[in-house]
């Protein structure tokens, strides 16, 4: 729909972009189901699940080289990220982690690929789906580590503060562990990706309007400009890409290794 | 719906709402993807990863046991070659001695073969002087009757005569103790 | 935020206090905006049935208190 505003309104001036880019139509038409995002999303998974099954096969000691990306990506998550901010007991949650991770880069690097250019977790659906695993994984965590009572008395009644203070503080710790940490997760790779995006599409948009609609010197030498610069951004955003599906990761390890961990 | 524009200028999309559809699609194939990694892909790579760990310590272990071999060798070595400077020297200090006792009894055995011949020699020395003295001896008596009566049997006529038959006497006693001699020599 | 196990090497010690320090900021921030959410909330509610709009403000300042309150027990007191 976002397109056809556009055209629509491509003639007279320049309409920015904002939060109906991320809207798409069905592919197939007006009801049906698939859209975009979805689309990436199933085919990001699957080409996920196809490149590391290659890399897995004639798994050997000395590696070849699709085994050894696909290796090396699997042995990140699990060295640098679960064993890192769990401990030992991390092998356990290695599996979910490094899923996680594929999952979240792929589908935030669908943002720069070329024809494709739409990272879906920027759709907040996804994160979401994440966030609230990683929350039931490490709350479940909790509670079968130190009990339904003792888990939440950890957590809401830290000892050391005279009792009338717990009515003031009790609320904000469970909020902000069983509410505020997924939303945080959620809101913190949604809107990374939403303002990347709309950024990187302000640029390109931006630019071809300046070169074919404004046209003239100012116009072509501007929206130059705006182009490279897009170039420029699309890099930049590759990085946040990675970085975000690192943190949205490392975040849910370091909650499952504070549920795991004696003291809370 | 049916003017997309309006529909947009009503209901501007709100980037916080999530849609049901991309729940479901999600659920769908985070589950799928991490079931099929989870079963069939990481098992793969820990494995190799704990194959890899094992041929590294593997090869350590082996290369600490060739060294430790190594050193046994080495050690072994040694006290063969010590053993065996040993026995060299055990055998020259054997030979040395044996050789001055051969030498000694070398020198023992000449010495006495040395008296031995120098003994019969004497020996036979003394018994053929006895022998000669024996004959000498038997013989001188019978010479003086013999050079006593030719005296007198030519009554001393002249001097000269009695040089002459002094002469032959003694000729004769010469070419007798010749005849003496010859034998025992032969026979000494 | 809970404390991350400690690791074995010194190396992986350094890298585990990043992580607990990046860790730890987020979690402070959650906690100040769990505040602000949870007693800016009662505020609001006790405003709309009394319909005195000073209760909003009384509850912000006070959950943004607690807030920082929490942040300084869980985090400021270790150091």
């Amino acid at each position: 729909m976002s397109t056809s505003v556009l055209a629509v309104e491509g003639g007279e001036g320049f309409v920015s972009p904002g939060p109906s880019t991320f809207v798409y139509p069905p592919i197939f038409g007006e009801g049906t189901f698939l859209t975009k995002p979805m689309l990436i999303v199933i085919l990001g998974s699957a080409l996920i699940a196809v490149l590391m099954f290659l890399a897995t096969r004639r798994a050997s000691v000395v590696p070849s080289k699709g085994q050894f990306v696909g290796e090396s990506l699997y042995g990140f998550v699990r060295n640098s990220i679960a064993l890192d901010a769990i401990g030992k007991p991390g092998m356990k949650y290695v599996p979910y982690l490094a899923t996680v991770f594929f999952f979240l880069a792929t589908m935030n690097i669908a943002g720069i690929v070329p024809l494709v250019q739409f990272p879906a977790t920027s759709r907040i659906a996804f994160p979401l789906i994440l966030a609230v695993i990683s929350c039931v994984i490490f709350n479940a965590i909790g509670i079968k580590r130190h009990g339904l009572g003792g888990y939440f008395k950890d957590m809401m009644f830290p000892p050391g503060i005279p009792w009338p203070v717990y009515i003031l503080l009790a609320p904000i710790e469970f909020v902000s562990t069983i509410i505020i940490r997924p939303l945080t997760l959620t809101l913190r790779l949604t809107f990374n990706m939403f303002a990347g995006h709309l950024v990187l599409v302000l640029f390109i948009l931006g630019g071809e309007y300046l070169i074919f609609e404004y046209s003239g010197v100012v116009g072509i030498a501007a929206g130059t400009v705006a182009i490279l610069g897009s170039l420029i951004l699309t890099a930049f955003e590759g990085f946040v890409q990675l970085l975000q599906a690192y943190v949205f990761t490392l975040l849910s390890a370091l909650y499952i290794g504070g549920a795991l961990a004696d003291e809370h | 719906m049916s003017d997309p524009v309006l529909w947009l200028a009503v209901q501007e999309p709100s980037p916080l709402a999530p849609e049901p559809g991309e729940i479901v699609v999600g659920i769908i194939a985070f589950v799928l993807l991490f079931l099929f990694l989870k079963k069939k892909v990481y098992p793969v790579f820990e494995k190799t990863f704990a194959e890899r760990t094992a041929a590294i310590e593997g090869g350590i272990e082996k290369a600490e046991k060739a060294q430790a071999e190594a050193a046994e060798a080495l050690e072994k070595y040694n006290a063969q070659l010590a053993e065996a400077r040993g026995e060299a020297g055990r055998i020259r200090t054997e030979a040395q001695s044996q050789r001055a006792e051969i030498v000694e009894e070398a020198r023992t055995e000449a010495r006495t073969e040395a008296q031995r011949i120098l003994e019969a020699a004497s020996a036979q020395i003394a018994s053929e002087r006895a022998q000669a003295m024996a004959e000498l001896r038997r013989d001188i008596g019978g010479l003086a009757v013999a050079l006593a009566s030719k005296v007198v049997g030519e009554s001393l006529e002249d001097e000269a005569r009695q040089r002459r038959t002094v002469e032959r006497f003694l000729a004769g006693l010469e070419q007798a103790d010749e005849q003496a001699v010859a034998p025992s020599g032969a026979a000494g | 935020m809970p404390p991350v196990p400690p690791d074995d090497s010194s190396d992986d010690d350094a890298k585990a206090l990043g992580r607990k320090g990046e860790a730890d900021a987020y979690g402070a921030l959650g906690l100040v905006i769990s505040g602000v959410l949870v007693w800016g909330g009662v505020g609001f509610l006790v405003s709309e049935r009394l319909d005195n709009p000073v209760f909003v403000m009384l509850g912000l300042l006070l959950g943004m208190g607690a807030g920082l309150y929490l942040v300084w027990f869980r985090y400021g007191r270790q150091q």
